[in-house]
């Protein structure tokens, strides 16, 4: 279980990335943070990871006072940095082994669980060839697959799939499924509404350093009052000429893009009836977590895949 | 002692991993990393033959081993913000310490190769004269890797920006090896100027190779005051050291 009260985060020079968080989670499964960039998911996971200490507020991680003794929650977690890749000089199978070893794991133990990881993310054939000559997509999967070896009770992974392709992606829910099924407590970012509805037991929505929701998906879901959201793209810098056609209120202009939020899903499909007859670019859609974020949130929306 | 034992090995995995690897790997690291100290020795040695061809060899077992140490900033900054793994090494069952022990680990491994041909220089060109000096060096180069990679893990903390990484690196390790008495017995000096000069690490460690292997002669008092100095700093970078280890902030 994740606890936190009052938590705070402001760097030096001022900068506030976390905002009185409060959070509440179960004590095991997929526990997704959702946000546009900068609303503090870094933050908050080197914080629940003992490596960042919080300006003031309590944190608490399967039981463990996080401030008090940080030392003791790293001895139980293993966590995948934003961004992070193996050093080019080692090949995956030096780099999976050797964090093994560090982790205490002996060299046979090292050795079976770094084999079994390389054929579970498909890294046979480029095992032995420099981290270098990898693309960032392969090179994260290689950190990746380092940390789920690991077997560790609690691991953070911060946002593990953005260099990933759909079906290396795929893999890995499956490999977080398969942790989950083994009671291991799986902390996540993403920016992907895919990834955080089909693989999150709970999910935390967060926005310039606060939560803006949080809950399972089918609560969260429920709280959204809309039902549909029609989505026009188009390059036309008078796209705001369409707000008119679209008959609702809730409308947001991110750039070349409104997306705009439907209670009757039979209005829906009327206006994108019509609206298509004008040949514009649209989407229409179920509501999704990720839309909190433009309803309870910020303007900070990621256009997402 | 279960745990101990642990965080040993986990220094030596992460010091074979950083200093091993890359060169087995590529072997034109050694080469690359040797050929400074060696080319200043092979200079001197043309220019001045004989006559300061034993401070060349001191200087280069000393430049050997403090640019490794230094060089560690180089892969401290690499970890933390090129590669971003720093964090995922530190959340481990190892204590921050252990991490920071490894890496350091690794700057001696990485000066192995060329501290070993300056020993074999050393007995073909008759500088090593017995094994109480090979001692003496080895003992010595090890209190500089010491002191010089608590100074690097030290001043890492304070370094935001990886542009600043390789010149620091080079104008520290070449300013603190090459300037002071190091390359140079520190009797060329005036003798004012003695302790001043003698406050790098490198030129302490130096006077003290070449006082031990009987290249100079100096009063005690210079030989119990390089002592003390590498002592001191190496006790107050320990402490800062430690101090800095905390959560990051």
């Amino acid at each position: 279980m994740i606890i936190t009260k009052d938590l705070v985060k402001i760097y030096r020079g001022g900068v506030k990335a976390l905002d009185r968080v409060d959070i509440r989670t179960p004590s095991e499964g997929i526990i997704s943070f959702v946000g546009s960039n900068g609303a503090g998911k870094t933050t908050l996971m080197r914080i629940l990871a003992g490596v960042l200490k919080p300006t003031s507020g309590y944190v608490e991680v399967a039981g463990v006072d996080v401030v008090r003794e940080p030392q003791k929650i790293r001895e139980r977690t293993s966590y995948m940095p934003q961004g992070s890749t193996p050093p080019g000089f080692s090949t995956p199978y030096q780099f999976i082994t050797s964090y093994l070893m560090y982790r205490g794991f002996s060299y046979k133990e090292a050795r079976e669980k770094a084999l079994e990881v390389i054929r579970l993310f498909e890294l046979e054939n480029i095992m032995m060839r420099r981290c270098s000559e990898l693309s960032y997509g392969t090179q994260q999967r290689v950190v990746a697959s380092a940390v789920i070896a690991s077997d560790a009770d609690i691991m953070i992974l911060d946002e593990p799939t953005s260099g990933l392709d759909p079906i290396a992606r795929r893999r890995f829910w499956a490999a977080l499924y398969s942790l989950k099924r083994r009671g291991k407590m799986i902390l996540i970012t993403s920016h992907n509404p895919e990834e955080i509805e089909s693989i999150s037991d709970y999910i935390i929505v967060m926005s310039r350093g606060n939560i803006v929701a949080q809950g399972d998906l089918k609560n969260l879901l429920r709280s959204i009052e809309f039902k549909r959201v029609i989505e026009i793209y188009s390059e036309d810098s008078f796209i705001n000429i369409y707000e008119e056609k679209l008959k609702t209120d809730t409308v947001y202009r991110l750039r070349n893009m409104i997306v705009s939020y439907y209670k009757d899903e039979d209005q829906a499909d009327k206006i994108v009836d019509q609206l298509s007859r004008d040949g514009l670019k649209i989407r229409i859609r179920p509501v999704s977590v990720t839309d909190l974020l433009l309803l309870r949130g910020d303007y900070l929306y990621e256009e997402t895949d | 002692m279960r745990r101990l034992i642990r965080e040993l090995r986990a220094i030596t995995v992460l010091g074979l991993f950083n200093g091993y690897i890359p060169v087995k790997n590529n072997p034109l690291w050694i080469i690359s990393f040797t050929l400074g100290p060696v080319s200043y020795l092979f200079l001197l040695y043309m220019i001045g033959r004989e006559n300061i061809v034993e401070y060349a060899f001191i200087g280069g077992l000393v430049l050997s081993m403090s640019a490794s140490a230094y060089g560690l900033l180089g892969d401290i900054i690499w970890y933390r913000n090129s590669l971003k793994i720093q964090d995922m090494f530190i959340v481990t069952p190892n204590s921050i310490y252990t991490y920071a022990l490894g890496i350091a680990l690794s700057s001696y491994i990485w000066a192995l190769p060329s501290l070993a041909i300056f020993i074999i220089i050393g007995f073909l060109m008759s500088i090593l004269r017995n094994i109480y000096v090979l001692g003496v060096i080895i003992g010595l180069t090890t209190i500089l890797w010491i002191n010089t990679a608590l100074f690097t893990l030290y001043i890492s903390r304070f370094i935001r920006s990886e542009k600043y990484v390789w010149p620091l690196v080079s104008i520290i390790s070449l300013g603190l090896s090459v300037f002071p008495p190091v390359y140079y017995p520190v009797t060329i000096l005036p003798r004012d100027m003695w302790m001043i000069a003698l406050i790098p690490p490198t030129a302490s460690s130096a006077l003290l190779i070449e006082s031990f292997s009987g290249m100079i002669d100096v009063e005690n008092f210079y030989i119990l005051y390089s002592i003390f100095n590498l002592a001191v700093q190496t006790m107050a970078l320990a402490i800062l050291h430690k101090r800095s280890l905390v959560l990051s902030e």
